[in-house]
């Protein structure tokens, strides 16, 4: 049995479904990410696990524990607020010692703890300060370090970074990631910012109104993404609608050009949606390439290490990233080019048709 | 301000703005100084018929209230009356607000209806309704009784003020977060009230005390009513007794309440500055 199992997990608000049918097992040390749009539920089930919200019907085990019925203060699990959330009223020190002293930890022990989640976060200068006095990434460390005092067995993060600036962000990502495996602490993380979630998590979980789209390591999700939305929810993502031409032999015809695909054909009809990276189109031959499609250059967007082309098919537009080469040419407006790309790179995606059929089972 | 420092060429074309300018803020000055005449002529006046006899300047007044021992006992019995109203007010409105903003958002609005209430009834029904309900009660049957009836009608009095205040005060914090973050770090309500939400709307308190604190220092009907030795029926008496003695209390009862209340502030000050010192 995993160390976090959540299992069955519903919740309605009124009449608006918040999640269903949430399964899920974590195990120790895991870093895990909840991805996707707002409303999508992903911090209702962050807020289930720790107790702010009760489940309609589910359950969720903790080392074994059912936890569903405790309330928020018995759970041992720390949290992270995206607001801070540290107590103005007290300096910095105070805020960590608050969960130590409520549960009457003496003197003593209590400020060598301290002293180490102090250390921990770098910021063992700033004790005495109050949280009006620091800046939001140290507010957001003091608020990290006050949940880790209590030693919990989860931790959770509830879009922990949204409100600081991007430079702080990613500074902050890395120090969480770092941190999380020195005290190889169970963590989830709650993003709606992809970049986030495929940088810092061992596995992530794609959540859409209530519903697991995926879960899977971070090069699982994006370069086999399961469903149409996890397809275009991650990364950019050309999706582009092609006619089925030979379904066993696998092809398919993109403006009327002939292509090959790997994924199966079989739950189609007629028409398919193919999803392309625009990384994995190039704009020269190369070996493993078998698919070629003609096209014009619609527009250029100059991306820095990146050069991104627009490329219009009659009706539809795909969009090619090529590196940025100080010393090859690029292909000018109105330019006809050819699109490269292998067989693999073009995925089949499950008609949504398809998909609600498979949840209704 | 925008129209003198950007688009000097436009300005150039457009001179209009400074006339209509100047001349609100000649406007405003107006004003002001109306309203401080109102606010301040009547305060002068009585400055100026308690200093002066036929027989010119005096202090005579000044010198035989501050003798009079009644006065120390009248004003301390308000004192302590206003301290205790505040605080049992406090003990009952915070809880109070707290669970409406955390739990019971949709009892709002009848809140603060209710906080309206006091306000519209006077006084004197107020207190005579007290009477009538707890009439031949232990309440009505004693000194000690007839004076937890005043400070019940105290707190009534208190509560529009206090509660508008520290409903205000509980929107500007998160309360929410900072409740789930005590919880998820294993505090329990009492803690959460006490160490949390309390410190954190002191200043709140703090500005809702202020008039609660003017309010029952200059508090008559009530007190009256319920035959108490509180200052403003005092002040009554005296006036029947020694016109210029009782304008001259006016006066330090005017000074001592702003007193009183420049003591809370800077008690409520000195914590918030404690938090200042020591920034860069």
């Amino acid at each position: 049995m995993a160390f976090l199992n959540l299992t069955h997990l519903h919740k309605t608000f009124g009449a608006s479904v918040a999640v269903q049918d949430f399964s899920m097992q974590i195990e120790r040390g895991e870093f895990i990410s909840f991805l996707g749009p707002s409303g999508c539920g992903k911090t209702t089930v962050l807020r289930m696990v720790a107790g702010f919200e009760r489940p309609n019907s589910g359950s969720i085990t903790l080392d074994g524990n059912e936890i569903v019925g405790l309330n928020a203060n018995k759970r041992n699990i720390g949290m992270v607020f995206q607001q801070y959330a540290l107590f103005p009223n007290m300096n910095v020190i105070d805020n960590i010692c608050f969960g130590m002293k409520v549960v009457g930890t003496d003197r003593a022990t209590m400020l060598t703890r301290a002293d180490e989640m102090l250390n921990l976060i770098h910021m063992r200068e700033f004790a005495k300060r109050f949280p009006h006095q620091l800046s939001g990434g140290q507010q957001q460390r003091v608020a990290l370090a006050r949940a880790l005092a209590i030693k919990p067995q989860v931790l959770l993060l509830d879009e922990p970074l949204s409100a600081l600036d991007a430079k702080i962000r990613v500074e902050l990502r890395r120090e969480i990631r770092a941190i999380q495996r020195q005290l190889d602490i169970t963590t989830i993380f709650v993003t709606h910012d992809q970049e986030e979630a495929l940088s810092i998590a061992d596995r992530i979980v794609v959540m859409n109104k209530g519903f697991i789209e995926q879960i899977g390591t971070p090069r699982e999700i994006y370069n086999n993404p399961q469903t149409q939305f996890v397809a275009s929810f991650i990364g950019t993502l050309n999706v582009l609608t092609a006619a089925v031409a030979n379904r066993d032999a696998k092809k398919v015809l993109l403006d009327q050009q002939e292509i090959q695909v790997v994924d199966s054909l079989d739950s189609a009809n007629g028409s398919v949606s193919l999803a392309l990276r625009p990384e994995s189109i190039s704009l020269t031959r190369d070996d493993d390439h078998q698919n070629c499609v003609n096209a014009e250059v619609d527009e250029l967007y100059f991306l820095g290490s990146v050069v991104r082309i627009r490329a219009r098919l009659h009706e539809q537009f795909v969009n090619v990233d090529t590196f940025n080469n100080p010393g090859a040419a690029l292909p000018a407006r109105g330019d006809q080019i050819a699109l490269y790309f292998s067989a693999s790179a073009a995925k089949v995606l499950e008609s949504d048709a398809a998909k609600a059929g498979q949840a209704a089972v | 301000m925008a129209t003198i420092t950007n688009a000097q060429p436009a300005a150039a074309a457009v001179p209009a703005p400074a006339a209509p300018r100047k001349r609100t803020i000649g406007l405003a000055w107006l004003w002001f100084t109306l309203a401080a005449l109102f606010l301040i002529l009547p305060l002068l006046a009585m400055v100026w018929s308690s200093v002066t006899t036929p027989r010119g300047f005096t202090l005579n007044a000044y010198t035989e209230i501050l003798a009079e021992p009644e006065f120390g006992s009248r004003f301390m019995f308000s004192f302590g009356a206003a301290l205790l109203t505040i605080t049992l007010s406090t003990l009952l409105v915070v809880p109070t607000a707290y669970w409406v903003t955390l739990r019971l958002p949709r009892v709002r609005p009848v809140i603060e209806f209710l906080t309206v209430v006091p306000l519209v009834i006077p006084p004197l029904l107020l207190t005579f309704g007290l009477i009538r309900f707890f009439n031949s009660t232990p309440l009505t049957n004693s000194q000690n009784g007839l004076y937890v009836m005043m400070i019940g009608a105290y707190v009534i009095l208190s509560f529009p003020y206090m509660y508008r205040s520290v409903d205000a005060g509980m929107q500007t914090v998160n309360i929410r977060a900072l409740t789930e973050a005590a919880q998820s770090l294993g505090a329990g309500w009492g803690i959460i009230l006490r160490r949390v939400i309390f410190p954190n709307l002191l200043v709140s308190v703090l500005n809702g005390s202020f008039i609660t604190f003017s309010i029952i220092l200059g508090e008559f009907v009530v007190s009256s009513l319920l035959n108490q030795p509180a200052f403003s029926p005092f002040m009554l008496d005296l006036s029947y007794r020694e016109a210029d003695q009782a304008t001259a209390l006016g006066i330090i009862s005017f000074v001592l309440t702003w007193i009183s209340i420049l003591a809370i502030q800077i008690i409520g000050r000195g914590r918030a500055s404690a938090n200042i010192t020591g920034a860069r």
